[in-house]
């Protein structure tokens, strides 16, 4: 065990000193200081473009109420504090002159659009003001069609004044219509805890982010993580064994320690990265507000988990490296562990919908998935039955256990061997010697 | 065998159908300079490996510096393996510590290897250089300080002088020689015959598995008998076409050695009536013709 520490030792710090582990170490950090920035700087170049627009208003009654609504619009009064500032709507009334045909204002105004004098125009059909006047619809032209503040607040603002218009002409009060139309909040929170005093303590409001965003990122953060550590062994190894050093370092250490050796030394890899990058995370989530997000159990079982995953990955990779005699063989023989390793991102979502469904807890029983699925309803409050976790880690360990064992048996008879990949059937014969 | 720093009792080890070592027993006296000698694929990695204990014989078994655990001897055995393996990217003296520390030597002693080899081998100021900044002679001259490193009792050096220029491979040898003066059993494998009969105290051939001889070079030549002619000749090579008594030459451009079947002054006379005879020594063969008489038959 002496001798594979100080393999693992080695591995440390030779991946502390390589520009990948620099590269790790701040993309992650720069990406999330860059989106915080990005959605700051862009927070504050919202699209603030004046947009005029011209309004064929056959009704004769709703352009009025439109104009009055934009000038309280782009006052900005009516929006919530702390709301970005929105764009400027700037209408004005086109009154189709007697015995001009209507296609040819369309066409006037789509000319004008086209030159960049009016961003948009719309036309609302005297039907729409009439009993039954719903069939004939509002009509937006432009020549922006994936823009849509716009027609979605043309749509809002023309409906709330046409209906306000029929209501008054049925001789409805608005004002008692509204207050008996007002909507009741509805808030979703999670469960009351008792207190320490025995008292009921208050339930927690339920967020989006925390329940929705959180455990996607941390699984996703795993998965990164355990890419860019165990997989990397596998050149490793090949890399050793095409330049005959595994044959010089057998001759100081069993083929077993040599392995764990390396394989311990990216476990320290990638928890010192896992451990940089949660720092980042939890500042991140404090500098959102979401410090409570991410409490520090969390972080213990991204750890726990992310350990056996890359003592199971990290062991096949460096089984497969050792038993191929060139990249490409060794790129075949990967495919079916890295869609087996893809297989928590195929099923997250039915997962995250409904953690303690039959579905997710099967899935994220099998060892393979489970560090990142159990992980996932580990960070979804109130998290697995504490059963569930318990079978889950003795799982996934016997299974990082049995990988590591029959990846040893494969790595001591392939890493001698040159010249020729071995095929599924040799590996499984050297597993079972 | 407690003066053996290698004792091997019938190792065999098969891989398949091909049986690598056949019955091979081998008793390598401390503090000697033992040669390993045979073409290649023979069996002389296959052996190197049982005795690091890197592969396991099938039947046999193998005692190492005392230790019939030979894992237990490990670390007191150094291997210079054929084909060099350093992590190119590491600097010298941090690649040197590593792998004394893989043998559980102490750092302070290590230290003190290091700097004396570096020193040795002409390797000072190269100390804190990455292995890739050196030339090949350089890279091979650190993997033999790898090697030692943890002062070792037993070394086995796998080809130690291939591809070094003569200068260097001066350099690698007089290190040898000062490991053998320190007591230091060596196994030294090697295709080069004249290294092998300049350096080895006694000298193992394996040909297809099996040894094939095995004691000092006299012992190994004694066996052969006096039949070797060293000559050199005006006519050269041309001139021994035709002799009846030549059973193999082995030709070296300026000088031929001449195995020769029957009476080496009958054969003089016939020669000196065919050309001007520079040189005629009566002589035994050897180890290189020895080992080409073993490994090529048919040739000789």
């Amino acid at each position: 065990m002496r001798k594979a520490l100080t393999i693992a030792w080695s591995e440390f710090i030779t991946a502390l000193n390589s520009k990948a582990f620099l590269i790790s170490i701040v993309f992650v950090p720069t990406l999330m200081a860059g989106s915080i920035f990005f959605q700051r700087t862009m927070g504050q170049r919202q699209d603030l473009e004046p947009r005029p627009f011209a309004v064929i208003d056959h009704t004769g009654v709703i352009y009025p109420v439109l104009q009055m609504t934009a000038t309280v619009w782009n006052s900005g009064t009516q929006r919530p504090a702390g709301a970005p500032p929105g764009p400027k709507f700037i209408p004005s009334l086109v009154t189709p002159p007697d015995g001009k045909p209507l296609e040819q204002v369309r066409l006037e105004l789509s000319q004008r659009i086209e030159k960049k004098e009016l961003f948009a125009f719309v036309e609302i059909p005297a039907e729409a003001v009439k009993e039954g006047g719903r069939k004939t619809p509002i009509r937006y032209y432009s020549n922006s069609p994936s823009y849509n503040a716009l027609p979605t607040w043309l749509d809002a603002v023309i409906n709330q004044s046409l209906n306000a218009h029929k209501l008054q002409t049925a001789g409805v009060d608005l004002m008692l219509l509204k207050t008996l139309n007002e909507k009741t909040p509805f808030e979703s929170l999670g469960l009351l805890r008792q207190t320490a005093d025995g008292k009921a303590g208050t339930a927690e409001k339920v967020d989006r982010i925390k329940t929705m965003a959180i455990p996607i990122v941390l699984m996703t953060l795993m998965f990164m993580v355990i890419m860019s550590s165990a997989s990397p062994l596998l050149n490793s190894v090949m890399e050793e064994k095409l330049t005959r050093i595994s044959e010089v370092m057998l001759g100081s250490v069993t083929p077993f320690e040599l392995m764990l050796g390396k394989l311990l030394g990216s476990v320290a890899v990638s928890v010192t990265l896992s451990l940089v990058y949660m720092i980042v995370a939890i500042v991140a989530a404090s500098y959102w507000g979401y410090a409570s997000a991410l409490p520090p159990s969390i972080a213990a079982w991204f750890i726990i988990y992310l350990i056996m995953a890359i003592m199971m990955f990290g062991a096949a990779f460096m089984a497969i490296g050792a038993a191929c005699a060139d990249l490409k063989d060794a790129q075949g023989m990967m495919t079916p562990i890295m869609l087996v390793f893809v297989l928590p991102f195929l099923v997250w979502s039915p997962i995250l919908q409904a953690p303690d469904s039959l579905f997710a807890v099967v899935m994220s029983l099998i060892p393979i998935a489970s560090p990142m699925l159990m992980l996932l309803r580990l960070s979804i409050q109130p998290g697995p039955p504490w059963w569930q976790v318990g079978l889950s880690l003795v799982l996934t360990l016997a299974t990082s256990m049995l990988f590591v064992y029959a990846a040893g048996k494969i790595f001591r008879t392939g890493i001698l061997m040159q010249g020729k990949s071995a095929s599924l059937g040799e590996m499984i014969r050297w597993v079972k010697a | 065998m407690a003066d053996s720093a290698i004792a091997i009792h019938n190792i065999t080890k098969r891989f398949g159908d091909h049986t690598a070592v056949d019955d091979v027993t081998l008793t390598v006296p401390r503090g000697s300079v033992y040669g390993f000698i045979g073409p290649n694929g023979s069996g002389k990695t296959t052996t190197i490996r049982m005795i690091l204990n890197i592969l396991l014989p099938d039947r046999g078994d193998i005692t190492v510096l005392g230790e019939s655990q030979t894992r237990a001897a490990r670390d007191r055995v150094g291997y210079l393996p054929e084909e060099r393996g350093l992590y190119r990217k590491m600097k010298v003296r941090r690649l040197l510590r590593y792998y004394g520390a893989l043998k559980g030597a102490h750092g302070a002693v290590v230290d003190k290897e290091i700097d004396f080899w570096l020193q040795r081998l002409g390797l000072a100021e190269w100390a804190n250089h990455r292995i890739d900044a050196l030339s090949k002679g350089m890279s091979q001259k650190v993997q033999f300080i790898a090697t030692v490193v943890s002062r070792p009792e037993l070394v086995i050096l796998d080809e130690p002088f291939s591809g070094l220029d003569p200068v260097n491979a001066d350099v690698l040898r007089d290190a040898v020689l000062e490991l053998r003066a320190r007591g230091t059993t060596i196994v030294f494998s090697t295709h080069d015959m004249s290294a092998a009969e300049r350096l080895c105290d006694r000298i193992f051939m394996i040909f297809k598995g099996k040894k094939v001889l095995d004691g000092t070079l006299d012992e190994i030549q004694s066996a052969y008998g006096f039949d070797t002619v060293r000559l050199r000749t005006d006519g050269g090579r041309a001139a021994l076409g035709g002799l009846d008594e030549i059973v193999s030459i082995n030709d070296h451009g300026n000088l031929q050695e001449v195995r020769v079947n029957g009476d080496p002054q009958a054969f003089l006379q016939r020669l000196v009536t065919r050309t001007a005879v520079r040189h005629f020594e009566i002589t035994r063969p050897s180890l290189h013709d020895i080992f080409v008489r073993i490994a090529r038959p048919e040739v000789s």
